[in-house]
């Protein structure tokens, strides 16, 4: 039996310790990717509590979970997360966070070095928001987390056809963004 | 080239690295390590955004299962049959076959049986609730072959059938002062 085997098999049999080293082999993509779907639509307070109901989740299911500890293991946890992050966007109304500063700061002319990177989240947070949960959710699924279109449209049980088109405008959606940050920056620092 | 059909070509390296940093979340160091102590001892967790009400909620829950145990309890002649055992009382093999069953209750039977669920049913959680480790105790003879009867109406895999099986077998046995 190979390490990673031996490894999920304790975490079967509720070793702590091994679900400790799973939880941290997987948190980095399960935080991604409720941060996606929660952050555009000011919910981004919630993301631990969720991450840790992802991970509640998995080990209640741990035992019937057949598959590698770190593709499928990852997606499947992902999955979960998903479904988790969608459950909390339809069970409560959108309550947008305030926001930044970031026009202020250009007008008054005092840029931070952390700019640039407010301008990029700024952007992917507005392309992004301009999908509806599902397919937010398909548009990080597969560009975080490299799922197939397939496998999306059956994790979201939605239309392939309509996961391929709908990512097709969040891509343009966030090439503009990025255009626009970065003819900002050229605007304020020169090209 | 218009932005639409730009849409169709798929992310570059450089595009998906600026998105994995967008995402990027602040993990707690401790995080991993929570979540291992309730992986192992799951009835612990409690979502930080539920424990506001949690008080309040579990006060009225307490109140209306007492209501409903008592309310069965004078209204049926099959009155609810004693607690049998506590959780460590049971031998650990049966203990293990005892958590066995608890997980695929807490897969099957939310959320009528899970009180942190908003959907959760009183006179369901009155039964068992599937974050409780010592529910088999709580359960009668009877209430324990109505509870196999529905998980196995339930589908499950043929393995977990096995276990159910196993765990009734076990169960009953050492309640009649069998070892096993």
């Amino acid at each position: 039996m190979q390490a990673d085997d031996r490894l999920l098999a304790r975490a079967k049999a509720g070793d702590a310790s091994a679900c400790r080293a799973l939880v941290q082999r997987h948190q980095k993509r399960v935080f991604a990717q409720l941060r996606g779907l929660l952050r555009p639509s000011g919910r981004e307070a919630w993301v631990e509590d969720l991450a840790q109901e992802t991970f509640l989740r998995a080990f209640r299911g741990l035992h019937r979970f057949e598959g590698d500890v770190d593709r499928a293991l990852g997606a499947w946890l992902v999955t979960i997360a998903t479904r988790v992050g969608l459950n909390e966007l339809r069970r409560k109304a959108p309550r947008l966070q305030a926001l930044d500063t970031i026009e202020e700061t250009l007008s008054t002319g005092r840029a931070d070095p952390s700019m640039h990177g407010r301008l990029i989240g700024r952007g992917i947070d507005e392309a992004v928001r301009e999908l509806p949960p599902a397919y937010r959710a398909a548009f990080l699924l597969r560009e975080l987390h490299g799922f197939e279109y397939a496998e999306i449209a059956r994790v979201l049980e939605i239309d392939l056809g309509t996961v391929k088109s709908r990512l097709s405008r969040a891509r343009s959606r966030l090439r503009e963004a990025l255009a626009r940050t970065r003819t900002t920056m050229e605007d304020y620092h020169g090209p | 080239m218009d932005h639409e059909e730009r849409g169709e070509v798929e992310l570059t390296s450089a595009e998906r690295d600026v998105l994995w940093a967008w995402a990027q979340h602040e993990i707690p160091s401790d995080f991993a390590q929570r979540m291992a102590q309730l992986a192992v001892s799951p009835s612990r967790a409690r979502p930080r955004w539920r424990t506001a009400g949690w008080t309040t909620g579990a006060l009225a829950a307490a109140a209306a299962i007492v209501v409903t145990v008592w309310l069965a309890r004078e209204s049926s002649p099959r009155a609810r049959e004693p607690v049998v055992a506590a959780v460590t009382d049971a031998p650990p093999d049966l203990a293990r076959l005892r958590e066995d069953v608890r997980m695929l209750l807490a897969e099957h039977c939310v959320p009528c049986h899970d009180g942190d669920s908003g959907g959760a049913e009183t006179a369901a959680l009155a039964v068992f609730e599937v974050t409780d480790v010592a529910w088999a105790g709580r359960l009668s003879d009877a209430r324990l072959e109505t509870t196999r009867e529905r998980l196995l109406g339930m589908g499950l895999d043929e393995s977990d059938e096995v276990r159910v099986e196993r765990f009734m077998t076990r169960e009953l046995t050492w309640r009649t002062g069998g070892a096993g």
